[in-house]
């Protein structure tokens, strides 16, 4: 059974539609990942599933019951982006407030407070006031308070922004945690790396709409290309290859085979070494995430984080840069 | 639990503006000023022949506030013609102490010795008309009347001048009431007895004078300030990235908002009944009354600021705007007001055109305007009858230690029923607005 099912779901704001017909699911012990640019609709689509937003069509399930209802909040911990704690509040007395309004007993909560706080390195300046925490402490706390009632799914809204780059090691660390203990993490991020590092699956939206959903290593797979290295000094057979029906480019000291459809890769093995040529490498081209969100996701709209020529034009020499560079072996 | 989260969370919202602690110290030098004001009694007699006097009848018509009942509150045949006072003894207790029993000596004069002897020998006639004059101070509690009767000799200690065969000698003992000490003149001084003021009043009027003038300087100031510091609370919680954090938990919205609000009004209750509570025992220990009503004003005060608050809500719901908030709360009490004071403005009127026995179509208390009045009065807040009610309250109880029986006597239209209902109807309508506008919202 599913612990974030979605049918069809789709929202509209006034006349902008927020969600169109989004259906996904999200299994238990999963760590899902939902990618997009700003306005795409993943903090809408989490926001539905927690009750914030309401008057939504189609079918949302969080926990096998309807989305937004306290039954399924109750075992829910949430990370908003944007978070603004009170911050008349230390990390202590927050934690203590937010455990009263999801029921936790006293005890438990005086007894978790410093174990949590611990976790997330906070525990020194548990009775400091918020205001004077750091972005990155914030979202530490951010985090302490989402998991504090040991939640069974947490949806995480760009956990690691802020934070830095040990501190993103420690909250993956953490992440991997509670993978291992069995939760569901549900994570909203546009830190494409990391994603990549942490998520089993990951759902791509563009203006409310899914285009792209799968496990990381399927979608990042290049299909029918290839990386091929031979030993120093040994010419690569191009002209003989192409009689074959196999077009090969130089990318620096390898070569790239592109496979059309129906080809495969072993009769240009069975070629290279029947000429006596000393294979050194051979891998199937690999995009990162991020060159598949690039790939996928076309420049927004108007009004809604449209770039500017400038980072067009960046994009365009980036995405050309990544072509030779971005494999995985 | 989660009534008591949100109740902590606020009242730690509310510490953390300075403000609260300002307004701490403010109640303790009003506490403390009020407990530096000292009163003095006038001796016995002096106190004793103003009453017996009637001196302290504007007192009592002062409790009533209707031109009829005042022309007939019976005004209490004068302490004068063949009766005088000669003398005052503690009977119990110390001299000159509210609170002592006292023998008072009555002297009736007659036109020869004979009619004295004969008032001696059959006193009935002297007695049942002592009785009558002293109806009045039974009847409004002044005093306790244990026993009347006649001397057969002047007593002991009277002067030779008094000692005349015409005169006959009669003791009336009395016992103090609620409303003795009340009545009972005072020379009040400030600053522990540094600054003497030189007036003698009865302590009850000084002291509702002191309690009015602090409490409707303190309510107002209370409140004004209470009114900007709430405006923050429920802006913030809907602050993005705030309320989202609210949202997720298993709360509904209804409770939250409804929570939030009782959190606000949780923060005046206490600031308030800390004023309250310090004003009454200064006043109860300087002056020995403790006026158990006056305790009332916490609850008034807060329900005062309930009716605001809950205009205040309703416009941060709408408008997550401190200062909307701020500015329309402030709107509508000037408005509650004016509709109030217009309102007594014309129901004076009416009361004067009716005892005039003005025709009817020509009261102008029953035109057009007035009835608009009437309508919108009949709808909105009774924040002006809540001040009248509670001047009332405050003024019978320091007076005659007995508001009930006193407010009986207020033939007015105002009462705490109807003010209560409206008023707690027009803050229902307000958090039922914001609860629904709160509960259908996207965030």
């Amino acid at each position: 059974m599913p612990v974030i099912e979605t049918r069809d779901l789709s929202k509209n704001y006034r006349r902008i539609q927020a969600l169109k017909d989004v259906s996904l699911r999200v299994e238990k012990g999963e760590i899902y990942g939902l990618l997009g640019q700003n306005g795409a609709g993943k903090t809408t689509l989490v926001k539905i599933l927690l009750g914030i937003t309401r008057n939504w069509q189609g079918e949302a399930r969080l926990l096998d019951v309807t989305a937004g209802r306290a039954e399924a909040r109750r075992r829910v911990g949430y990370l908003p982006e944007d978070h603004r704690f009170p911050d008349y509040h230390s990390a202590a007395s927050l934690l203590e407030f937010y455990g009263g309004l999801l029921g936790v007993p006293r005890v438990e909560r005086r007894r978790r407070s410093p174990e949590i706080l611990e976790t997330v390195g906070l525990r020194e300046r548990m009775h400091y006031k918020i205001r004077t925490y750091s972005k990155g402490m914030k979202q530490r706390l951010g985090i302490a308070q989402a998991l504090f009632h040991d939640p069974e799914v947490i949806f995480l809204d760009e956990p690691t922004d802020g934070v830095d780059p040990i501190g993103r090691r420690e909250i993956r660390h953490i992440m991997e945690r509670l993978k291992e203990a069995g939760k569901t993490i549900f994570l909203n991020s546009h830190l494409l790396g990391e994603v990549e590092k942490i998520c089993d699956r990951v759902a791509i939206l563009q203006k409310g709409v899914m285009i792209q959903e799968g496990d990381i290593a399927t979608l990042t797979e290049h299909k029918g290309t290839f990386l091929i290295g031979l030993a120093a000094g040994q010419m690569f057979p191009v002209e003989e290859l192409a009689k074959h029906g196999y077009q090969a480019t130089r990318r620096d000291d390898l070569w790239e085979i592109a496979i059309a459809d129906g080809q495969e890769i072993d009769p240009v093995v069975d070629l290279l070494r029947g000429k006596g040529l000393g294979i050194r490498h051979l891998v199937e081209k690999r995009q990162s995430l991020e060159d598949l969100f690039l790939a996928t996701v076309a420049p927004a709209e108007p009004g809604v984080d449209r770039p500017g020529k400038r980072l067009r034009d960046d994009r365009i020499q980036r995405e050309a840069r990544s072509r030779g560079i971005g494999e995985k072996p | 639990m989660k009534f008591w989260s949100i109740l902590k969370d606020s009242f730690r919202e509310a510490i953390d503006c300075k403000v609260l602690y300002v307004m701490a110290g403010l109640s303790f030098l009003i506490i403390l000023f009020v407990g530096s004001t000292t009163f003095r009694p006038v001796s016995a007699k002096e106190t004793m022949q103003n009453l017996l006097s009637g001196e302290f009848l504007f007192v009592t018509r002062a409790l009533q506030n209707d031109p009829e009942s005042k022309n007939r509150s019976a005004v209490p045949p004068r302490f004068e013609g063949p009766f005088r006072l000669r003398d005052v003894r503690a009977a119990k207790g110390e001299m000159d102490s509210p609170d002592s029993e006292y023998l008072l000596i009555v002297s009736q004069d007659h036109a020869s010795a004979e009619e004295a002897g004969k008032t001696r020998r059959a006193p009935e006639l002297a007695l049942e008309t002592l009785k009558n004059l002293f109806t009045f101070a039974e009847q409004w509690k002044l005093l306790h009347i244990a026993e009347i009767r006649v001397l057969q000799a002047p007593p002991e200690g009277i002067r030779k001048s008094n000692l005349e065969p015409q005169l006959v000698f009669f003791q009336i003992h009395t016992q103090p009431t609620e409303a003795t000490r009340r009545l009972w003149q005072h020379e009040p001084a400030l600053l522990f007895g540094a600054v003497p003021l030189h007036v003698k009043q009865p302590l009850g009027i000084m002291l509702y004078v002191l309690a009015s003038i602090v409490l409707s300087i303190g309510s107002w100031v209370t409140i004004l300030v209470s009114v900007i510091i709430t405006a923050f609370f429920i802006p913030n919680m809907l602050r993005k990235g705030t309320v989202d954090l609210l949202l997720a938990k298993p709360i509904s919205r209804w409770s939250l908002l409804g929570y939030k609000y009782l959190g606000g009004l949780f923060f005046i209750f206490l600031n308030t009944a800390f004023a309250v509570v310090g004003i009454w025992a200064a006043l109860g220990l300087r002056s020995g009354i403790w006026a158990n009503s006056f305790l009332l004003m916490i609850f008034v005060i807060t329900f005062f600021f309930a009716i605001l608050y809950a205009v205040s809500t309703l416009f941060a719901v709408m408008t997550r705007s401190a200062v909307v908030c701020i500015l329309m709360t402030c709107g509508a009490w000037f408005l509650f007001f004016l509709v109030g004071t217009i309102n007594q403005v014309v129901d004076t009127q009416q009361q004067k055109e009716i005892a005039d026995e003005v025709a009817r179509h020509e009261r102008t208390s029953e035109g057009t305007f007035a009835s608009v009045v009437k309508v919108v009065h009949a709808i909105t807040p009774r924040t002006s009858d809540l001040n009248y009610l509670a001047g009332k309250i405050l003024l019978s109880d320091f007076l005659t230690g007995d508001f009930a029986s006193a407010a009986n006597l207020d033939k007015t239209s105002i009462t705490w029923e109807s003010s209560v209902a409206v008023s707690l109807a027009f803050v229902a309508l307000m958090l039922g607005l914001a609860c629904w506008r709160f509960a259908a919202k996207d965030y």
